[in-house]
This record gives structure tokens, sequence and C-alpha cells, in this order.
């Protein structure tokens, strides 16, 4: 931040406040911009790369061909199998899943006025993630009980409730007189997380040798479960977590300041971090409960952002969406090359990546004394 | 609190004070809304605070806190934009642009615009949240009064400071707005309030001009015994200050801790 500062230093003059603000405004476009044209390459990278390969041309022309439009090139009806029941809804789910933490982290590092805050830390990826062992572990005498249809839905119903679940008590034991201690709140997540932990600890306990190895591949995370009839509730719960999340920028500027300078300029904090927390909820819960856990997109991709195009909201909660989605289909394309045709849990991809990376954002704002 | 009839005027500049937890900020906080009365009431213009939408408040009401604290590293100019937040969307950008230009001309931090709030020493970001406290609530001259509540400005700020803060004070009230002030220092209400309120345990103590009450009487039984009041020559504006107590015992003491020059050379004594 000291050397930009340092080379915008002499424009003071020559700039007016006028020229500035139109030029933040202009920010806020053009990074949505590229993030959605980054967002776009890595879609089709990650329609193209698999042991099949697909060009970017023949993925648009089967895209086009479905829309019953001209297509650009010709394409083999295999391609079009993989890549419609597939890629597709995989190269989705990413970008849905990537979005959703990666503009539930920047939200919540803005209402917890925490650059450390990220969907994992209230709850809610643990508890989803009890609720998913639970039913890995109990469920298939549960499944037996329900018709066919249904028993494909239990696992994400399971963890989205229990995700959903962490979140309601670690929100009602921070609240106390009509007020939300964010201190609480973020004991209060650690603490579930922890009691989320031992239950999961204890479904590995009982479970068999092919319940435990289901177990680990949903707590590494993975894309490969996505198929069109999980994706379209989850769409409609991330989606509307999205948009609500989207329209707070203004008033989690202002939060930055503080909740009393929140609320002096015009804004209710309270009913602010209720929202937020609901929203952010619905949509991490949503794409955690298809995904599983997934840890760093949410917490490093806002940094990068804000590294890039500074702390303002406006622009750094749509840019951290797509950046989001970008970073992980970037992720799932490495978990399944590095080590084909094997393909790795991406949770471990974002992790071996992001950790490092974190690492060094913290040694760099050590440098420049601050964030 | 208990018993407070408070009213800030256009134009004038209004100081509560009093000791430590008679509940002046309280008062400032039920003034816009942020801690609720059990009873009594708050009228902003002759209308029920409770009536009027939060934003509607904040167009007329701004706060500068005693605390300028910021989780990221906003430019000063982007922290003195966020004060037209309240305006959004009955405004175009272009005006938004020039009411934080005229606020940030006032307060002296044009040349700050740039600058990212965590590298501003400690007086130029209470200029930069004072630019943004007058952002908020310009224009002045409008049909409806303008206020500008000011929690403790100057409690950590030195000499030239606390005169630049209570001046600009002045000035935005000159411009027609009611300034309400938390001070703790009864010389510099004496000297820049045109009205006073000194508030003991929640309730109301004395009301008026400083001159006319900070009397030895009023000031001995907020504060208790040892202080000295006096009139300044110079304004005739009464001087409160504490008397030190003779603790001097009889005779000359050993001093128990000293540093001698010689003694401490700074080096690595080979």
């Amino acid at each position: 931040m000291t050397a930009l500062a340092d080379i915008a230093q002499p424009m003071s003059e020559t700039c007016s406040v006028a020229e500035r603000m139109l030029k933040a405004r202009k920010t806020v476009i053009w990074s949505i911009v590229g993030a959605g044209i980054v967002l776009a390459v890595l879609v089709l990278a990650g329609l193209g790369f698999g042991a099949v390969k697909i060009s970017p041309a023949e993925s648009l022309s089967i895209g086009l061909a479905k829309l019953g439009l001209p297509t650009l090139t010709d394409f083999s009806t295999r391609d079009d199998l993989i890549l419609s029941a597939i890629r597709a809804p995989r190269t989705a789910l990413g970008v849905m899943a990537g979005g959703a933490l990666a503009l539930s982290g920047a939200a919540l590092q803005g209402l917890f006025r925490n650059p450390l805050a990220d969907p994992t830390l209230i709850g809610v990826s643990s508890g989803a993630a009890l609720g998913a062992v639970a039913v890995i572990v109990l469920g298939p005498p549960v499944a037996a009980l329900l018709p066919p249809v249904l028993q494909a839905g239990l696992l994400p119903v399971a963890a989205f409730v229990g995700g959903l679940a962490a979140i309601c008590i670690v929100y009602l034991i921070a609240r106390h007189d009509g007020g939300t201690n964010i201190a609480t709140l973020l004991l209060a997540g650690a603490a579930v997380t922890a009691i989320s932990g031992a239950g999961i600890g204890l479904f590995i306990f009982l479970g068999d040798d092919q319940q435990i190895r289901d177990i680990n591949f949903w707590l590494l995370g993975s894309l490969s479960g996505a198929h069109w009839q999980a994706l379209a509730p989850a769409t409609l719960l991330i989606g509307i977590g999205m948009v609500g999340v989207l329209r707070f920028g203004a008033a989690l500027d202002a939060l930055s300041l503080g909740e009393a300078d929140a609320h002096n300029l015009g804004f209710d904090p309270e009913k602010l971090k209720r929202r937020l927390i609901v929203c952010c909820a619905l949509a991490t819960g949503a794409a955690v409960s298809l995904t599983g856990v997934i840890g760093f997109v949410g917490l490093v991709t806002p940094h990068i952002v804000r590294m890039l195009i500074g702390p303002g909201h406006r622009a750094l909660l749509p840019t951290s969406l797509l950046l989001g989605g970008a970073l992980m289909l970037a992720a799932d394309i490495l978990s399944r090359t590095v080590a084909a045709p094997a393909e790795l849990p991406i949770g471990i991809v974002t992790a071996a990546i992001g950790g490092p990376f974190f690492l060094w954002l913290l040694l760099r704002g050590r440098a420049h004394g601050g964030w | 609190m208990d018993q407070a009839n408070v009213s800030v005027a256009p134009g004038k500049v209004t100081a509560i004070v009093g000791p430590n937890g008679a509940g002046k900020s309280t008062l400032l906080q039920a003034l816009t809304g942020r801690v609720s009365m059990e009873t009594g009431d708050v009228t902003l213009d002759r209308e029920a605070l409770q009536a009027l939408s939060r934003p509607d408040i904040a167009r007329r009401v701004s706060v500068l806190q005693q605390h300028f604290q910021s989780a990221f590293a906003f430019r000063a100019f982007e922290i003195v934009a966020m004060g037209r937040a309240p305006h959004e969307g009955r405004e175009s950008q272009a005006t938004a642009a020039v009411f934080v230009e005229q606020a940030m001309a006032e307060a002296g931090v044009l040349d700050l615009a740039e600058r990212p709030i965590d590298q501003l020493s400690g007086g130029e970001r209470q200029r930069v949240f004072l630019a943004r406290a007058l952002a908020q609530i310009l224009p002045l001259h409008a049909s409806q009064p303008r206020y500008l509540l000011l929690d403790e400005p100057t409690s950590s700020l030195d000499l030239r400071h606390q005169r630049t803060t209570l001046g600009f004070a002045r000035k935005i009230a000159a411009g027609g707005v009611g300034v309400l002030c938390v001070l703790h220092d009864l010389n510099l209400t004496a000297r820049f309030a045109d009205h006073a309120i000194i508030l003991q345990a929640g309730t109301m103590v004395a009301s008026g001009p400083p001159a006319a009450i900070f009397t030895d009487q009023t000031i001995s039984e907020v504060y208790g015994p040892g202080l000295s009041i006096f009139l300044d020559p110079e304004t005739g504006a009464p001087v409160i200050l504490p008397l030190a107590d003779d603790i001097s015992p009889a005779g000359a003491v050993p001093s128990l801790w000293a540093l001698a020059a010689e003694a401490a050379q700074v080096g690595d004594g080979r």
C-alpha cells in the first residue's frame, strides 16, 4: 500500500476530489469486467481439461447448439455427452461454490472488521460437515425408508441443515440485550466448530472402512459429485444469499468505521448483521452441502482483491464473487491434472496453495505495517 | 440518566461537561437514538426522533466519535465520501463530489486525499473524520437546520490541535449548524462554548453561558474541593485549575530513583 500511495502523491495537486470519486466508480466497473474475463477463461479451461480434451470452440458450439443457435465448429456426440453430463455441472458448481465462499468471506471480514474472518469461522462449514458425516454413517438405514428420488438428496440436505443449525446456535449465543456481540459470535463459532469436530470424530470412530473413506473424501472437498438435479435447489439458495450480500456494499464500508459510525451514517447495524449472517449462511451452507469442506478460498480471495483494487466493498464484493469462482475452477483443474488419472481432493489443492499464499500476505502486511 | 433537559440551538456551540461517569456520552447517544430512553423524548426540529427514518436523521445530524478507527486502509477521500451515504440515490455523483470536496477544504485535508487512513497521524486522522462528519450534513443553508455532535473531540489532542478542532466547531456553528460538544476540559468549554450544561450522576446541575454557571459553588459541588477559579485577565472567561495538595514532608528527602547522565552511557561497555 505504501508504494501505491507514494506513486499517487504527486498527483494530488492536480487531481480533484470529483475526479478521484469518478475514478473509484470506474474501478468498480473495471474490476468486475476484469474478474469476469478471468472467470470466463477459466470456465472454458475447466470445460476443456480432462482425459478427453474439448477445445473452447467446441465447448461454445455445444452450448450454442443447446440453445438452437448456429455453431462455430463440429463436435462429436461423445464430447457433447461429457460436457453436458459431467464437465458443465462440475464447472457450474465450482463457480457457484467458489463465488459463494469468497463473497461470504469478503462480507464477513467487513462485518467482523477482521481480516481473518471467513465462512468457516462462524461454524457453517463444521456444522455442515457434521450433518454430512452423520448421514454417511447413520444414513443407509434411513435412506432405505425413503423413495429413491430422495435418497441422493439426503446428504446435501443434512449438510445444509447442519450448517444452518450451527450458525443459529452461534447467533443465539452472541445475541444479548437486542445487540450482537462480535467477539462472542467469533468465540461461539470456535466452540461450535470444536463440538462439531468431536461429533465428526465420534462418527469416524463408529464408521466402517468404506464410510471412513467417504467421510474423508467429503471433509477434503470435491466438485466431482456435481449433477444438475442437486444443482437446481442449491443455485436458488446460493443466488438468494449472493444477491442479499451484494446489496450491502455501502453499508459494509460504513461498518468498517465501527458500529457507532455506521449507525450515525443512517444504517441499522443490528439489522445489517442479522441479514448478512443469514445470507452468508444460506450461500455457503448450500455450497458446502454439495462440495464438502473447501478451505482458504473464502479467506484468501478477498485479500487478493483488496490488494488489487483497495478495500471499498462496492467493488470488493462482486469482484471477490467472480474471482472466487475463478480460483475454485483453477484449483479444480489442478486437482484433476496433478495426479491424473487419479483426482486429488480439491480441499488439498486450495489449502496447499492458499496456506503459503496467506503466509506471504501476512509477511507482506507486517513489512508494510498493516493491511 | 435521570433528569436532563438539553436543547441544541442552531448557530451555537453547546457543551456538555461533568465528571467521569456523569452520563455525558449516554446523553449524546440518546440524542442520536443509539440508546433508547425509558421516559422522555428527543425531538429534532419539533419532530419526534422515533418518527424519523435512520437516513433522514443522518442527513441532518452527524456525529464525530471519540475514536477514529477503520478496519481497512481506506484513503482519506474515501472516508470523507462515506459521509454522503445517507444521501445516496438522492443526488448525483457529481453533487456528492462537490460536498466531499467542500468538507475536505473546510477541514484542511484536501492534501491528504490519497493517503491511506492508517498512515495518518492522530491529528490528521481526526481532521479527516471531521470532514466526514461535515460532508454528511452539507449543504448547510438548507430549509432544515443541521446538527453536529462531537464526543470529546479534544481528549487526545495537544494544545494546538485542541485550538484548531474547537475553532473548527465554532466556524461550523457560525455557518448555522447546531454544535453539541461533550467536553472534559472546563477551560476549553469556557472559551469556546456559547452555552454549557453541567451533568452530575445523570442529573443536570446547571445550564447557561459558561461564565454564568462556572461559579465557585457549582464547580466545587460537582468536582469537589481543591480547585481554584479565577477570571482570565485577557478574555474574562473563568479559568479552573486543580490545586496540588501540600504533601512534601519536612526536611530534604533523598531521591530513590535518579538518572545521572554521566553514568548512563549508552553502549556495549567495552
